[in-house]
């Protein structure tokens, strides 16, 4: 296109420590494309410490949003809450799902793994508890041995199929129907007859030798319709069709097998497991399509509008390279006009959080019960898991732990010694109640303050996690959409974040869909754009309103004109 | 425009893979119908590029492109114009090339002659959707009347410095309006029904009546391609800087002719726009991306169009893309 220009393709994960602060600051603004959170959070930490200006992006079907992040001048990606992946109670996973999408995970997360992949990963194999006790159960709780689904010496790969689908479908639900305390107010489920689905199958004509799968399940049946909602007996034919190929197609995987999304037999059996989970449960059945969809979290992103929220990227990053930061504005995208006429409407950009954990100093809360939890869980799941750092430190009083590649072979061997030890018994004394823990990750050139609460008696359908965060956190607020990496997909950040922020305000609603991406309906988006910005309290409705009105208007005809004009004298 | 598909077809596992993100946004009826449209776009300039290359890529049937521009003289924002493109090939040739390796599913071609060639009878027949890009309202305006003839979708795009703006005539748009509500038992219940969207003309919408309208909350660029509509059709050109004259004495006339105050069209404005000899990469992405949705949408004939009838995107009015309903 243009032969005089000097490109560099990088091929990596952004997150690689050769991308780091001194990389960054070679240039004169970063355009972020990105696909997922942890990225897009861990990008703004070095743009900030490189203070280099970041052009943020994110689509979702007809939807898009770009917003701009210039350190000291307006807010940074993270200092309104971002929304992270939904989780459920595992409890309602293992015991008593009642979506669809319950299912999915359970065929995805537990099961998946328990068959093909490393059993460590997968929670099915725990006891079941009795509902929100926290203990086990009676009779019926009886933990599953995880040996029972290793493949038995001279079993053929049918008979695998099949012992573990009577297992899963008949045992285990025959187990929970025995345990009345969960069917009080619920229906309980039904197991499957294996046994009948095959007979029917055999009166069907095609016969109970399993085709050769190579590859898919669904080929070597007929069910090429990905849109087509299976039956019970078509959902267990597949069932067993798929754990037959991964046993004798692909031995060399079995014990380390990842669910991936493009993985066909893969999504080929998390459909039919969770089905016919669903069908025990009397959920609804979904698609191979819609399944592959929520299992993967498929962001639903198109050419069109990527192309437009290309042209605004490039919109923003002219005006920053032509010196003009402060006519940077935060474009939306919308799928329909409304009162106001706008299809990409325009606000100035915020100004920065003064309590953001990120760019600013503030400290945050971590109620948490001290004796439960480990320090392998505190870095896993909170720091790492919520506040996306990528190898941190903490220290308090005298006690230090930290990661990363500079560290001696003893120093390492002595941390990972202290990753299994609750945090109030760790050294100096122990991380309890009132400890504030210094946090931060070199990469990122993070800092923050942790204060612990303890706090014992968590009830796992509120907080499965286990632990609460408090304070301006670059975290969730709510529940709301799973916001997972999708490989080619954009998957919509800064999306959620104008939804989340104009949900306080009165004319937006927040719908989340199917798929679980959050989408803004409002009746007149800059009511809810005024919204978003009273939401944070920095600027107040009136003020913005007022950037419609004539004032504010000539300005901005004056910024863009300008900005052009320089555009045009140097080109 | 498009038949419906035909029933019980499937797309191939390939096509089920290739296209698998955008069928989750509009589904596998409007892919089909997407599959079977012909479009057919007239001037291969930054505009086409964008929009041409965003169809092919969602699957159309066919596209047909109509601009013997050699390459020699090949507008530097089309992109699909390789830079060393033999000077004796034209711009639509080039482009075609282009877009046929961006997806092997669409029927790519090119008819000779200028841009105008598209409106002849026998190319205007082979089509369901015809796409005007930069092209004077001259050509629009008699376009506009053979397509509302036949029965032809009109999509018309000018995007001139940090200007661009779209026209749609959809005519009378019958489309499936759908409500997906999700159930608390995790189902959901879907309503369908048939709507209909009437799209006035290119001349009702160049010519209607502005009183009543909030003047504050409309597009100056609404105002500014009004008056230079009007040039146009008496010069069958665009205008340049020099016809800044003639251009102000023809607003005083738009502004008398749609009832509105003439101090509401910016002045500035109109000569920045008359005098804008080049467009901007970005600003066709904005506009050829919209231009782009709402050709999938009017030939899948599912979910309601965005813009009926202008959409206008404008840097002087803070880069807001505005969507006026005119006429």
């Amino acid at each position: 296109m243009r032969p005089g220009v000097d490109i560099t393709a990088y091929q990596g994960n952004v997150k690689e420590a050769r991308f780091g602060v001194d990389f960054f600051r070679r240039f004169d603004c970063v355009l972020n494309g990105l696909d997922n959170l942890e990225a897009r959070r861990h990008v703004n930490r070095l743009c900030l410490a490189a203070e280099v200006p970041l052009v943020e992006s994110g689509t979702a079907g007809f939807l898009g949003q770009v917003s701009v992040h210039i350190k000291g001048a307006t807010e940074c990606f993270e200092c309104q809450p971002k929304p992270t992946p939904k989780t459920f109670p595992v409890c309602t996973l293992r015991n008593t799902p009642d979506k669809p999408i319950h299912c999915i995970v359970w065929a995805k997360e537990m099961l998946f793994p328990l068959l093909f992949g490393a059993p460590e990963a997968s929670d099915l194999n725990e006891t079941i508890g009795a509902e929100g006790s926290g203990e086990d159960g009676g009779e019926a709780g009886q933990a599953d041995d995880p040996s029972f689904y290793q493949r038995r010496e001279g079993e053929g790969s049918r008979q695998y199929a099949e012992r573990v689908f009577r297992q899963l479908y008949s045992t285990k639900i025959e187990e929970l129907r025995r345990m009345e305390d969960l069917w009080h107010s619920r229906r309980p489920p039904e197991p499957l007859n294996l046994d009948a689905l095959l007979a029917l199958e055999a009166n069907g004509g095609s016969g109970s030798a399993a085709p050769a799968a190579k590859g898919s399940a669904c080929k070597a049946l007929g069910l090429t319709d990905a849109h087509a909602v299976w039956d019970v007996q078509q959902n267990a034919r597949v069932f067993l069709v798929a754990v037959q190929a991964f046993l004798d197609e692909r031995a060399d995987e079995l014990g380390a097998a990842q669910f991936d999304k493009d993985d066909q037999l893969a999504v080929e059996f998390v459909t039919a497991a969770s089905n016919l989970r669903a069908a025990c449960y009397g959920i609804p059945m979904q698609s191979l399509f819609v399944t592959k969809g929520m299992a993967g979290n498929i962001i639903h992103a198109i050419a069109t509008t990527n192309a437009i929220v290309s042209g605004l990227i490039v919109l923003e990053a002219l005006k920053l390279l032509a010196g003009a930061p402060a006519a940077c504005q935060t474009s939306f995208l919308h799928q329909q006009v409304s009162g106001s006429k706008r299809l990409v409407s325009r606000m100035a950009a915020p100004t920065s959080n003064p309590a953001c954990m990120v760019c600013g100093t503030a400290q945050a809360g971590l109620v948490v019960d001290t004796h439960r939890m480990t320090l392998q869980q505190l870095v896993d799941k909170v720091l790492k898991g919520r506040l996306a750092l990528l190898a941190p430190s903490l220290s308090c009083g005298s006690f230090l732990y930290e990661e990363g590649q500079d560290l001696e072979e003893d120093e390492v061997t002595f941390y990972r010694s202290l990753l299994p030890r609750p945090l109030a018994s760790l050294p100096g004394g122990g991380l309890v109640n009132g400890s504030i823990v210094e946090v931060s990750d070199q990469e990122q050139q993070f800092k923050a303050q942790l204060v612990i609460s303890h706090r014992e008696d968590w009830d796992e359908e509120v907080h499965p996690e286990g632990f609460e965060l408090s304070g301006s956190l670059p975290a969730a607020e709510a529940e709301q959409q799973p916001a997972a990496p999708t490989a080619t997909a954009s998957e919509p950040a800064a999306l959620p974040t104008s939804a989340a922020t104009a949900a306080k305000g009165p004319k937006a609603e927040l719908q989340e869909t199917a798929d679980g991406v959050v989408v803004l309906t409002s009746d007149d988006e800059e009511a809810a754009e005024a919204a978003a910005a009273t939401g944070k309290g920095k600027r107040k409705a009136s003020e913005l309103a007022e950037d419609d009105g004539q004032d504010g208007k000539r300005a901005r005809v004056q910024e863009g004109t300008d900005v052009v004009d320089l555009l045009d004298d140097s080109d | 425009m498009a038949s419906s598909p035909k029933a019980g077809e499937q797309l191939t596992e390939h096509e089920a893979a290739i296209y698998d993100r955008q069928l989750r946004v509009w589904g596998v009826e409007t892919q089909k119908r997407l599959s079977q449209a012909r479009v057919l776009i007239a001037g291969c300039n930054g505009l086409a590029a964008e929009v041409a290359k965003n169809i092919v890529l969602a699957g159309v049937g066919s596209v047909a492109l109509v601009d013997d521009t050699p390459c020699s003289l090949r507008p530097p924002s089309n992109f699909l114009v390789p830079a060393d493109a033999p000077a004796s090939t034209t711009v639509a040739e080039a482009s075609a090339t282009t877009l046929a390796e961006m997806n092997p599913y669409v029927k790519v071609s090119v008819l000779p002659g200028t841009p105008v060639a598209a409106l002849a009878p026998e190319n205007l027949r082979q089509a369901d959707l015809l796409l005007l890009c930069g092209q004077d309202a001259s050509v629009i305006a008699q376009a506009d009347a053979l397509c509302r003839e036949d029965g032809v979708a009109l999509f018309a795009g000018v995007c001139r410095g940090i200007f661009g703006w779209a026209f749609a005539d959809l005519g009378e748009h019958t489309y499936l309006w759908e409500k997906v509500e999700e159930q608390k038992d995790g189902s959901s219940s879907k309503t369908v029904e048939e709507r209909m969207l009437s799209f006035p003309s290119w001349a009702a919408a160049t010519s209607c009546s502005l009183q009543g309208v909030s003047t504050k909350r409309l597009s100056k660029l609404y105002l500014l391609l009004r008056v230079c509509a009007k040039f146009e059709q008496q010069q069958e050109r665009f205008p340049t800087a020099e016809d800044a004259e003639a251009l102000a004495a023809l607003a005083a006339g738009v502004c008398s002719e749609a009832g509105i105050d003439p101090a509401v069209l910016p002045a500035n404005q109109l000569a920045a726009y008359a005098a804008a000899d080049a467009d901007m990469p970005a600003i066709n992405a904005v506009v050829g991306g919209v231009v782009a949705n709402e050709v999938i949408k009017a030939v899948g004939r599912k979910g309601e169009p965005a813009v009926n009838n202008f959409f206008l995107f404008s840097l002087a009015d803070g880069g807001q893309g505005s969507v006026e309903r005119m006429g």
